[in-house]
């Protein structure tokens, strides 16, 4: 049965839980943005995504969302000239991770603005459970 | 929906009833009030039973928080009316009781 | 209107709130969802009028069995849901505007506030009417 009072906290906790994950996504990116490979012509470490997917929920009956996926960005490594690497092949390029830290900058301000949103409908609700439960109050 | 409006539909059957004369039925007691009251605590039994089922539902939670709150509510209604009508009912039988024949 | 039905129609709108309240609450959980239209609930005057006396489903799922409390069965029938009209697509395919769900938010909990209140003086002056 739908508890249309309890529902919304729900909901906005998978919303927050999803955001988590794509936080932890974007962390992950940023702090491996120097990370190359460890012999000659190696690949560099692939930024990671996460995508998402709208879910019912049989319980409540309510649209939740979901992690659908995890994967990984196909493109291209740029190449820096750096002779000395470990990594570098035999024209001296170092291939380096296809992560640009100003788009997971961005992406985590979005993520961040969403959570909050979420984080919000999460408090709303529980004030609105706690006026209806007032209301026996004399 | 319409369960929220039928529980608090007490008031106006009150109001319907004392157009009628009152009859001395076999036990010697005045029909009209006799009626009124035994439909009243009917009435409130039933309305204190759906409150107890609702907030047990509640708590084991087939109930929503909103459907336990009003049913609680109009429990409450239904007692204060039905303790109201009764000692009405009681102080008037009194007064009668009282009178010189 | 006599008060007694007004805590039939205080019930009705208080469970349509919650209702919006949850459509609200799927929109900002799908911000990030590619694909996903914004959606919001049929407005409170056609709950009221009947007009929305069949159930609608967007999914199969939202029909649900009529739930039993204590003796009588109360039937629950979730209030239709329809694309948000207002909603601006993203390249993506979402149309969901923070904001615009934040706001929609804030009304519901005023109203929401603005019911149980008066349910509760009305609930109260009745009580104390009885009481004389």
């Amino acid at each position: 049965m739908i508890d249309s009072l309890l529902a919304p906290g729900k909901v906005a906790t998978a919303g927050m839980r999803a955001q988590s994950e794509r936080l932890l996504v974007i962390s992950e990116n940023i702090a491996n943005a120097q990370s190359v490979g460890k012999t000659p012509g190696a690949d560099p470490y692939s930024r990671k995504t996460v995508s998402f997917k709208s879910e019912v929920d049989n319980v409540s009956g309510a649209t939740m969302v979901q992690v659908a996926d995890y994967g990984t960005d196909k493109a291209p490594f740029r190449l820096e000239l750096d002779p000395g690497n470990p990594a570098a092949d035999k024209d001296g390029f170092v291939k380096m991770p296809n992560v640009n830290l100003m788009v997971e900058m961005a992406d985590m301000r979005e993520a961040n603005r969403v959570y909050q949103a979420n984080l919000q409908v999460f408090r709303q609700a529980r004030e609105l459970v706690s006026m209806t439960i007032d209301l026996m109050r004399t | 929906m319409i369960d929220a409006i039928s529980k608090t539909s007490l008031l106006p059957e009150l109001q319907m009833q004392p157009a009628s004369a009152p009859t001395i039925n076999k036990s010697g007691a005045v029909g009209g009030f006799d009626s009124v009251l035994k439909s009243v605590a009917a009435d409130t039994v039933n309305s204190l039973y759906k409150s107890e089922m609702t907030a047990v539902a509640g708590i084991n939670g087939k109930a929503t928080v909103q459907q336990v709150v009003e049913q609680v509510m109009a429990a409450e209604r239904t007692l204060q009316t039905t303790i109201a009508v009764r000692d009405k009912v009681v102080s008037a039988y009194q007064e009668i009781s009282r009178m010189a024949i | 209107m006599s008060e007694i039905q007004l805590f039939g129609i205080a019930s009705q709108q208080a469970r349509w709130l919650g209702e919006r309240q949850t459509v609200i609450a799927s929109n900002l959980a799908n911000a990030s969802t590619p694909g996903y239209k914004a959606q919001d609930v049929v407005p409170f005057s056609s709950v009221l009028n009947g007009v929305e006396a069949g159930v609608r489903v967007t999914n199969a799922r939202h029909m649900n069995v009529s739930g039993t409390v204590g003796q009588g069965g109360i039937a629950d029938s979730p209030t239709a849901t329809r694309t948000d009209p207002l909603g601006k697509t993203s390249h993506s395919g979402n149309s969901v505007s923070v904001e615009h769900e934040l706001v929609k938010g804030a009304q519901v909990a005023g109203a929401y506030s603005l019911n149980t209140n008066i349910v509760k003086a009305f609930h109260r002056m009745l009580l104390m009417s009885v009481r004389s």
